[in-house]
C-alpha cells in the first residue's frame, strides 16, 4: 500500500518555483511532527557532544583549574612534542596498534559465528537459557574478570595448570610472559563480550525474511547451504556497519584491563598510550597531556573510521555514510 | 476504554515507583543519623541543627577562660560570632551537631560549617570545588605544587604573611630547629607558605618482614639478624616443607622499593634516593647495592625460596598462602599481624605472625616523617586570618587534645596506665579512631593537624609494640625534602615514571633470567643514561645544593 508521506516522484510543488530548498521545506513541514520527537536528541547531542569539543583546546595549553580554560596559557604543540619524542613512542603506538587490530579481526567474528550456531538451535528453552548465560559475563566489572584469569591462570593454585600438569606438561607462568600477553587479552575480551554482541547478530538473523528460507527449501538447500546463501548474505550489512564502528575504536585501548593484567614482565607487550599517560599523570595532574594524547587517539581513530567507510563503500556497495 | 485506562494507569505507576526510588534514597540517608553525644558542657543549647552565628558560647566573654594549653593564642578567637566553612573527607553525616564542633565553638566563639564528602569521592569533589573558583575557608588535598601555583596566584592567604599572630606554629615549626625546613620546603619560590603541615601523625613502625614465629619456633628456626641468616631460615623452611615457597608477596613491582631500604638506595622520593655519605642523590636502579639486591633474589628464586608468582600474585592469593602454611614470611603493613590471625585462628590456633628483622647489609627499615603534608590550604577572603588563627588552635597542645583525645573530665578520664578510657564508649571492645570520629566528631581528616601522642592511635596491640620496641634505633635516616623549581618539577615528572618503569622491567627480567649476570647490568646502565637518569639526577642534586645554601 502506497505510504501517504512518500511523495509521488513526479509531484509539482504547490508554489510556482520549482527550486530543491522550496521542495525541503515542504519535506519538513509535512514531517514536522517527527523533527519535533527529534529535538531532544539534537539538543542532547550537541550540548553533550559537540559543546565539550571546545574543552580540547587545553591539548594546545597549559591548562590550571584556577585559570580555567581560557585563562590559560597557550603553549602551542609542547605536549604533542613532549608525547612523540618519549623514547618509548613506538613502542606504545606499536602496542596500541596491535592490541586494537588482535582484537579487531580475532574478536570480531566469534558473536556472528556464535548467533549464527544459536540461531540453528530448535529447542526454545535450551536457546533461550544459553543466550542468558552467555550475556552474564558482560555485566561482570572487569576488575572480577582479571582477578578471576590470575587465579585460573597461577603456576602454583591455577586450574589451567593443574590441567596441563595433570597431562604431564610442565607448567607455564602464562602471565609473565609476554608471547602470552595478547593471547589473553583477546581471548577474555572474548569471553565477555561474545554474548551480548551477538545479540545484536540474532536480532538481524531475526528479522530476515521466512520467505527467502522458504524458496531456498524449495531449491533443495540443506541447513548448511541455508545458512551460507541466506542468513550470512543477509547479515552483510549488519556485519559491515558493526565493523566500521568498531574500527573507529581500535586505537582507544582503556587503561583498566592492561592496568590490571600488565607486570614488569609484560611491559614491553602490554604498555599502551592510555597506561602511559595514566603512570605520568601520578606525578601531575595534568590534564592537558593526557587531552593532547587523547586528541592525538581521536584523530586516528578518525582517519580510520573514514578510510574503513570509503573502503567498504567502493567494495561492499554498503556503508555508514 | 478499560484497556486504554489500564495503559494510563500502569504507566503512572512506573513513573510513580521511579520517583519515589529517587527520593527514597535521599531520605533513607539522613535518617541514619549517629546519635548526638550528651550535652553535657555548659551553655546547654539546642542539641539540634547548627544555628549560623549567634549561638551559645558564641557572644563575647569579659575574661578568657583556662582550657587548658593554647601555646599562646588568645581564647576566644573572635569577637562576634564567625563563621568559617572547611572542607573535609569524613563518612560520618551530622559533623556540624557532634561534640567536637560545639567545643571548639565555646572555646574559640568560631561556628565551623564542616562540609563533609565521603573518603572515597573526596578528590573528585575537591577538583570539581577548586575548579569552580568558589571553595570554602579551608580545604586540603591539593598537591604541594597545586597550592603554591594557586597560591601564588591570589587563590590562597600565605601563611607566612600572618605569622606573628600564629604563636603554635611559629614555636612548632618556624622557630624550632629541627622542623624549620618546613618553611624552606614547602613554600614557593617567593618564599611564601601556603600549606599547613600535620605534626605528629605518623606512627613509628608501620611496615615490614613478617614472619610465623610458630613455625620458626617449632623446629627451631632462629629469628634471622642479618641477610645470610634469613636466606638459612628460607631454606630450611624449603628442607622442611618442600612444597611450599617460603617468602610470597603481593606487592608485585614494590618489592623493589621495599626490600631496597635494608641495601640503602630506596627514599621516599623513589626511584630517587639521597645519599646521605655522599649528599647527592641518585637513581636506585642503577647503584650497585641495587645489584646485589637483585642477585640475592634471584638466588632465592633459582633455590624455590621466592615464589614465583610474586610478581602477579593479588592481594587474595597472597592471603591464602600466608594463612594455609604455602608460605612463611612476607612484607606488609604490621596490622596484619592481628588480622591474618582472626582470619585463622579457629581453625589453627597456633597462628602466631611477628614482626620480624630487617633484611639487607643496612639493617634498617623505613621510617616515616613526623610532619605530613595534606594540602591544607586557607583561601584568600576577608576572613583568612581568623582561619589561620583556628589551624593555630588545631595545632596548639590544646586543639591536638580536643582533637585526638577529647577532653578530661568531660569525655575520658586517664586509667592507671595513664591512657584515656572513654565511660560512655566502654561497651565497645575496641576503641579506634573510626568510632571516635562518629560519637565525638574527632580524628576528622581535614581537622586535625597535631596529635597527642596518648590518644588511642597510638595504642599499640602487643605485636605492634614489640616491632615498635624492636625497631627503636633501626631506622633509616628520611630523606630531605626538597622544592623544586617549575622546570624540574616537569623534569622529574618526565623521567622518574619512565625510569622506574623500566627499571622495573629490567628488575624482574634479570631476576627470573637465571643466566643474567654483568653484562645485563652493563647493558641496563647504559640504557638507564639514554632514559635520562642522568638529567633526573641533576635536578635533585640542584635542588639540593638549594637547599644546603638556605
Amino acid at each position: 500500500m502506497t505510504n501517504p508521506h512518500i511523495n509521488p516522484p513526479m509531484e509539482k510543488p504547490s508554489r510556482g518555483v520549482t527550486s530543491k530548498l522550496l521542495s525541503m521545506w515542504q519535506h519538513i513541514k509535512k514531517d514536522r511532527q517527527f523533527l519535533i520527537l527529534l529535538i531532544p536528541c539534537i539538543v542532547f547531542y550537541i550540548i553533550f557532544r559537540y559543546g565539550p569539543i571546545y574543552g580540547v583546546i587545553i591539548a594546545f595549553k597549559d591548562f590550571n583549574v584556577y585559570d580555567g580554560f581560557f585563562g590559560s596559557d597557550w603553549v602551542g604543540l609542547k605536549h604533542f612534542e613532549t608525547f612523540f619524542s618519549s623514547p618509548d613512542f613506538w613502542l606504545l603506538f606499536r602496542n596500541t596498534f596491535l592490541l586494537g587490530i588482535y582484537t579487531l579481526l580475532i574478536a570480531f567474528p566469534f558473536p556472528i559465528l556464535f548467533a549464527l550456531l544459536l540461531n540453528e538451535v530448535k529447542h526454545q528453552l535450551f536457546k533461550k537459557t544459553v543466550q542468558t548465560i552467555s550475556l552474564l559475563p558482560y555485566l561482570l566489572s572487569i576488575v572480577v574478570i582479571i582477578s578471576m584469569l590470575t587465579d585460573l591462570l597461577s603456576p602454583s593454585r591455577g586450574l589451567i595448570n593443574q590441567i596441563i600438569a595433570a597431562f604431564g606438561f610442565e607448567k607455564i607462568h602464562f602471565l609473565i610472559k609476554p608471547e602470552w600477553f595478547r593471547t589473553l587479552y583477546v581471548s577474555s575480551d572474548i569471553w565477555a563480550s561474545m554474548g551480548y554482541t551477538s545479540i545484536i547478530y540474532l536480532a538481524a538473523i531475526a528479522g530476515i525474511d521466512p520467505t527467502l528460507y522458504e524458496a531456498a527449501r524449495v531449491d533443495g538447500a540443506k541447513r548448511w547451504h541455508m545458512m551460507r546463501y541466506v542468513t550470512l548474505p543477509s547479515l552483510i550489512p549488519t556485519i559491515l556497519v558493526l565493523f566500521i564502528l568498531s574500527t573507529g575504536n581500535l586505537i582507544k585501548i582503556g587503561y583498566e584491563k592492561i592496568l590490571l593484567m600488565y607486570n614488569p614482565m609484560t611491559y614491553s607487550v602490554a604498555d599502551v598510550f592510555s597506561t602511559y599517560v595514566y603512570r605520568k599523570g601520578l606525578l601531575e595532574r595534568n590534564y592537558s597531556f593526557a587531552t593532547a594524547v587523547g586528541l592525538f587517539e581521536s584523530v586516528i581513530a578518525l582517519i580510520l573510521l573514514t578510510s574503513a567507510n570509503l573502503l567498504s563503500r567502493r567494495f561492499g556497495g554498503n556503508s555508514l555514510w | 476504554m478499560s484497556r486504554k485506562l489500564f495503559a494510563v494507569l500502569m504507566s503512572f505507576i512506573l513513573v510513580a515507583t521511579l520517583l519515589a526510588a529517587c527520593s527514597g534514597g535521599n531520605s533513607g540517608s539522613s535518617n541514619t543519623n549517629t546519635s548526638t553525644p550528651p550535652s553535657s558542657n555548659t551553655g546547654g543549647g539546642s542539641s539540634g541543627g547548627s544555628s549560623s552565628g549567634g549561638n551559645t558560647g558564641g557572644s563575647t566573654t569579659p575574661e578568657p577562660v583556662n582550657y587548658g594549653d593554647t601555646g599562646g593564642l588568645q581564647l576566644p578567637l573572635v569577637d562576634k560570632p564567625t563563621k568559617i566553612s572547611i572542607m573535609v573527607a569524613s563518612d560520618v553525616t551530622n559533623l556540624n551537631d557532634s561534640w567536637f564542633v560545639k567545643e571548639v565553638e565555646k572555646m574559640t566563639g568560631i561556628d565551623l560549617d564542616i562540609q563533609a564528602y565521603p573518603n572515597a569521592s573526596y578528590s573528585e569533589r575537591l577538583n570539581v570545588v577548586v575548579g569552580a573558583g568558589d571553595f570554602p575557608d579551608i580545604i586540603h588535598g591539593l598537591s604541594l605544587a597545586q597550592a603554591d601555583e594557586l597560591g601564588g596566584k591570589g587563590a590562597f592567604a600565605a601563611i607566612t604573611d600572618h605569622l606573628d599572630q600564629l604563636p603554635n606554629f611559629k614555636s612548632l615549626y618556624a622557630d624550632n630547629p629541627d622542623n624549620d625546613w618546613v618553611l624552606k620546603s614547602y613554600s614557593d619560590d617567593s618564599g611564601k607558605l601556603y600549606t599547613w603541615p600535620i605534626y605528629g601523625l605518623n606512627r613509628e613502625v608501620n611496615h615490614g618482614f613478617l614472619y610465623r614465629k610458630d613455625i620458626f619456633d617449632q623446629h627451631n628456626i632462629p629469628l634471622w639478624t642479618n641477610t645470610d641468616e634469613f636466606y638459612q631460615a628460607l631454606k630450611k623452611l624449603k628442607e622442611i616443607y618442600p612444597n611450599s615457597y617460603p617468602y610470597a608477596s603481593k606487592t608485585q613491582a614494590w618489592i623493589f622499593r621495599d626490600w631496597g631500604y635494608g641495601w640503602g638506595v630506596v627514599g621516599e622520593n623513589y626511584p630517587a634516593f639521597y645519599n646521605e655519605a655522599t649528599g647527592q642523590w641518585g637513581l636506585t636502579y642503577t647503584q650497585p647495592e641495587y645489584k646485589d639486591m637483585l642477585d640475592f633474589m634471584k638466588k632465592l628464586l633459582n633455590e624455590g625460596l621466592l615464589d614465583p608468582e610474586f610478581i602477579t600474585d593479588t592481594s587474595a592469593n597472597w592471603e591464602a598462602k600466608m594463612t594455609n602454611d604455602q608460605s612463611f614470611v612476607t612484607f606488609d603493613w604490621i596490622g596484619r599481624l592481628d588480622l591474618f590471625y582472626n582470619l585463622v585462628k579457629d581453625s589453627n590456633p597456633n597462628y602466631n605472625m611477628r614482626y620480624g628483622n630487617p633484611v639487607g647489609p643496612t639493617n634498617k627499615i623505613r621510617s616515616l616523617p613526623m610532619i605530613s603534608n595534606f594540602g591544607h590550604v586557607v583561601a584568600n577572603n576577608d576572613k583568612a586570618e581568623i582561619s589561620m588563627k583556628l589551624l593555630d588552635f588545631f595545632t596548639s597542645p590544646l586543639g591536638a587534645e580536643l582533637m585526638t583525645v577529647g577532653l578530661e573530665g568531660v569525655n575520658y578520664e586517664l586509667d592507671a596506665n595513664g591512657k584515656p578510657v572513654y565511660p560512655e564508649l566502654k561497651d565497645h571492645d575496641l576503641i579506634e579512631i573510626k568510632l571516635l570520629e562518629q560519637k565525638y566528631g574527632m580524628w576528622v581528616q581535614g581537622l586535625y593537624m597535631r596529635t597527642d601522642r596518648r590518644s588511642v592511635y597510638y595504642n599499640y596491640t602487643e605485636k605492634e609494640q614489640e616491632a615498635q620496641d624492636m625497631m627503636k634505633d633501626m631506622k633509616h635516616p628520611l630523606d630531605p625534602v626538597l622544592k623544586f623549581t617549575d622546570n624540574e618539577t616537569s623534569t622529574i615528572a618526565e623521567y622518574a615514571q619512565q625510569l622506574q618503569k623500566a627499571g622495573e622491567e629490567f628488575s624482574a627480567q634479570y631476576i627470573f633470567n637465571a643466566n643474567s649476570g654483568d653484562k645485563e647490568w652493563n647493558d641496563w646502565l647504559a640504557r638507564a643514561k639514554q632514559l635520562g637518569e642522568d638529567k633526573l639526577v641533576e635536578a635533585y642534586n640542584t635542588a639540593q645544593s638549594r637547599f644546603n645554601a638556605q
